[in-house]
């Protein structure tokens, strides 16, 4: 056999020594369960910030609150905390906070009213595993972000 | 991959077909019988095998209910995770192959069959989408952490430690650095990729193929007879 027909066999067997370094059978069910729930993740994230419950202020209102929400452990909080800590009005932070109880980022306690009128108090703190999710909501939206840019500046001709 | 219905098992079939003709007969006696006790013996019969016949047809109905569940049960894989097993250590090997240091390649690797289960039903090669999407990420990732060299992915080793045949291999890799298509054919092909199959999936005329492997593997054979010597 011509030489040029065939891999150089020192090549072969650094090629088949690396792929033998990542083939080892449990490190390898590990890093597909946890790529499969890093998409299921991402799948979730990017549903919330293509959502077309509205426009962009309230992808904005999404974009914040889950940036408040995947730094640190907020403890339990009303939906006024958050509208007042995030800066969102109050009825896109009800509609957001609906949306992450959904999708499994925060978790919802309802406490009845003690008045006759009042309705009941309902409190937020994060679900396990919700800040990762709250992270991926703010890196999906950045992308989506970005590539709108790039899509409105390919549309008008802009180069960089 | 779509599930096929379960077929009814050998024993299950004839005994559906023998209770339902039983149910009828009985069901037709039950109006010439001139007992009271043949028509109660005849009517219990008329029950007992509409309710085995309804258990069967329940059960039967379950089974093509979860097919999912059916085919996870009995250990066959999803087609996304057998082609992650099987993928993932080639394609990290690919990019080491580039030049990007492990660490970079992992990431890259899995960052990329991350976005790849995010649309597997759409992407209809894999594995060339897997590694366009990969290489994208660990010039990023490379660039990111300074280990990027200004005219793309290089190896980071001291080549004066030695002529030890890896760093040997390495060196012959690298300097297919200047010759992107024949570099990346050569890698596909060690990752078990016929000419044609690569010809496919990154789009190319399988003859160009063949070409670019034909001549990648010279220099590289070049290279490694060079290291060898000195």
């Amino acid at each position: 056999m011509d030489h040029e027909d065939s891999n150089s066999p020192e090549l072969v067997t650094w090629f088949d020594g690396v792929v033998a370094e990542y083939s080892e059978p449990d490190r390898l069910a590990m890093r597909l369960t946890a790529v499969k729930m890093a998409a299921a993740r991402r799948r979730v994230a990017r549903h919330i910030v293509t959502s077309p419950t509205g426009g962009p202020l309230f992808r904005h209102a999404c974009i914040e609150i889950a940036r408040y929400f995947r730094g640190a452990d907020r403890g339990e909080l009303t939906l006024r905390d958050v509208s007042a800590q995030t800066g969102i009005a109050l009825n896109d932070a009800r509609a957001v906070l609906r949306m992450f109880v959904e999708a499994g980022i925060l978790l919802e306690r309802v406490e009845p009213s003690t008045g006759r009128d009042a309705p009941p108090t309902r409190y937020y703190h994060l679900a396990d595993g919700g800040g990762t999710l709250a992270g991926e909501v703010v890196v999906q939206a950045e992308t989506s972000e970005s590539e709108r840019f790039a899509v409105r500046a390919e549309r008008l001709g802009w180069q960089w | 991959m779509a599930a096929k219905d379960p077929p009814m098992d050998g024993i299950r079939q004839p005994l559906a077909i023998a209770l339902l003709v039983n149910c009828v007969l009985a069901g037709l006696c039950t109006l010439y019988v001139s007992t009271d006790s043949e028509l109660v013996t005849l009517a219990a019969a008329f029950a007992v095998s509409m309710i085995v016949l309804v258990a069967l047809a329940s059960n039967t109905s379950a089974a093509h209910r979860s097919p999912v569940v059916a085919e996870k049960g009995g250990g066959v894989a999803e087609p996304y995770d057998e082609f992650f097993v099987s993928w993932f250590p080639r394609l990290v090997a690919i990019l080491a192959g580039y030049g990007y240091e492990r660490t970079v390649a992992e990431d890259a690797a899995e960052e990329a069959l991350i976005e790849l289960c995010t649309r597997w039903e759409s992407v209809k090669h894999p594995q060339a989408w897997s590694l366009k999407v990969a290489s994208v990420k660990a010039g990023e990732v490379a660039r990111r952490a300074r280990h990027g060299m200004s005219d793309g992915p290089g190896w980071t080793h001291d080549w004066s430690d030695g002529v030890d045949t890896l760093v040997v291999v390495e060196r012959a890799l690298d300097e297919l650095r200047s010759h992107p298509k024949q570099r990346e054919v050569l890698l596909l092909t060690l990752a078990g990729l016929k000419p044609k199959e690569i010809a496919e999936q990154i789009g190319v005329d399988p003859g160009q193929v063949r070409a670019n492997l034909k001549n990648a593997r010279k220099l590289v054979k070049d290279r490694l007879q060079a290291g060898r010597e000195g």
